[in-house]
C-alpha cells in the first residue's frame, strides 16, 4: 500500500475530486466498512424515496378519499380518544434509542468497553420495543379492523398496500438493526474490539469503528422514520 | 489501517447527545401537535415539512464532528 499523509491531502469536496482525479483509490483514510455503509445507505435512500414518492402520487391521484390516519391509528385511553398515540410513543422510543446509540459510539472510541456495550443493549431494547409496538399496530389493523393490502374499511384501497409495504420495509430494517445490535453488544462485552479477535463471519479483526458504522445504519433508520411519520401518518 | 490508528479520535462530551435528543423530542412533539390541534391545508403541510426537515437535520447531527459548533451550544 502506498504511504500518504492524510492531513496533507485536500479536505472536503475538493479532496473528493482530488481522490477521483488522482486515478487512485477514493475516500482515502476512510475505513472500507464505513464507505460501504454510506453507499448502502445511499441505495436504501433511493428505495425509501421510491416508496414515499409513489405513496404521495397515489394519495394525490386516487378518486376515493384517503383514510384519516389520525383516526385509524388513534387509541382510546380511559374512554378518551387520543389521535396517533401509539405512533407518537413509537417515535419517542426510536429517537431515544438513536441517542443511546450515539452515546455507545462515544464510549467505544473512549475504550470504555462495558459502558459502550450496555448502551448498545439499551439501543437494542429500544428497537425491540419499537418492533413490538409495530407488531401490535399491525395485528390491530389486520385482525380488528380488517385492513388488507387490497382493501380496507376506511377508504382508498391503496392505503393498505402502502401501509404494509412502507412500515413493513422500515420495520424489517429495525429488526435487522436489533439483531446486529445484540451481536455487537456481545462482541463488545467479550472485548473483541480491544483484543482484535477475528469475527465469525468475516474472519477479520475489527475495532470500535465498527460501532460507529452500526451507528450510521441506526441513525438512518431513525431518519427514515421521520419521513414516514410526516408523509404517511401526519399528511 | 496504519494511518487510522495514528489519528487522534475526537469524541464529544455526552451533553451534546442529550441536546440533540432533547431537540428531537421537542420537534417530534411539535409534529404531533400539528395533528392534535387539527391544523389544515397549507398551514398543516408547511409545518409538517418544516418539522420533518428540522428533525432530519438533527438525526444527521448525531454523526457530525462539529455538532456543538453547528448547534451553537457548549455542552457540559
Amino acid at each position: 500500500m502506498s504511504q500518504f499523509d492524510i492531513s496533507k491531502l485536500p479536505q472536503g469536496p475538493k479532496g473528493f475530486v482530488h481522490d477521483l482525479g488522482s486515478d487512485q483509490r477514493v475516500f482515502k483514510g476512510v475505513p472500507w466498512g464505513k464507505a460501504m455503509m454510506w453507499i448502502f445507505l445511499l441505495s436504501d435512500t433511493f428505495i425509501f424515496s421510491c416508496f414515499l414518492i409513489s405513496l404521495m402520487t397515489a394519495r394525490a391521484s386516487t378518486v376515493v378519499p384517503w383514510p384519516n390516519a389520525s383516526e385509524v391509528f388513534g387509541l382510546t385511553v380511559f374512554g378518551t380518544p387520543v389521535p396517533l398515540l401509539l405512533i407518537a410513543i413509537m417515535t419517542f422510543v426510536l429517537i431515544t434509542s438513536s441517542g443511546t446509540m450515539a452515546i455507545a459510539v462515544k464510549f467505544g472510541y473512549e475504550k470504555r468497553r462495558k459502558l459502550c456495550a450496555w448502551f448498545l443493549v439499551a439501543t437494542a431494547l429500544g428497537g425491540l420495543t419499537f418492533v413490538g409496538m409495530q407488531a401490535f399496530e399491525w395485528s390491530k389493523l389486520i385482525f380488528h379492523d380488517g385492513v388488507r393490502p387490497w382493501s380496507n374499511p376506511f377508504g382508498a384501497h391503496q392505503f393498505g398496500s402502502f401501509f404494509f409495504m412502507v412500515t413493513g420495509f422500515h420495520g424489517t430494517h429495525v429488526s435487522i438493526g436489533v439483531i446486529f445490535l445484540f451481536i455487537f453488544a456481545r462482541k463488545t462485552f467479550r472485548g473483541d474490539f480491544d483484543t482484535g479477535r477475528k469475527g465469525y463471519f468475516t474472519s477479520m479483526k475489527s475495532n470500535y469503528e465498527a460501532i460507529e458504522i452500526l451507528g450510521l445504519y441506526w441513525h438512518f433508520v431513525d431518519l427514515v422514520w421521520v419521513f414516514i411519520f410526516a408523509f404517511f401518518y401526519l399528511w | 489501517m496504519e494511518q487510522n490508528k495514528k489519528q487522534e479520535v475526537h469524541t464529544h462530551k455526552i451533553g451534546i447527545y442529550l441536546w440533540i435528543w432533547g431537540l428531537l423530542f421537542v420537534f417530534s412533539f411539535f409534529s404531533y401537535m400539528v395533528d392534535y390541534l387539527d391544523f389544515h391545508g397549507l398551514l398543516r403541510w408547511t409545518l409538517i415539512v418544516a418539522f420533518m426537515l428540522t428533525k432530519a437535520g438533527l438525526c444527521l447531527l448525531y454523526n457530525s464532528d462539529d455538532a456543538d459548533e453547528l448547534l451553537g451550544v457548549s455542552p457540559w
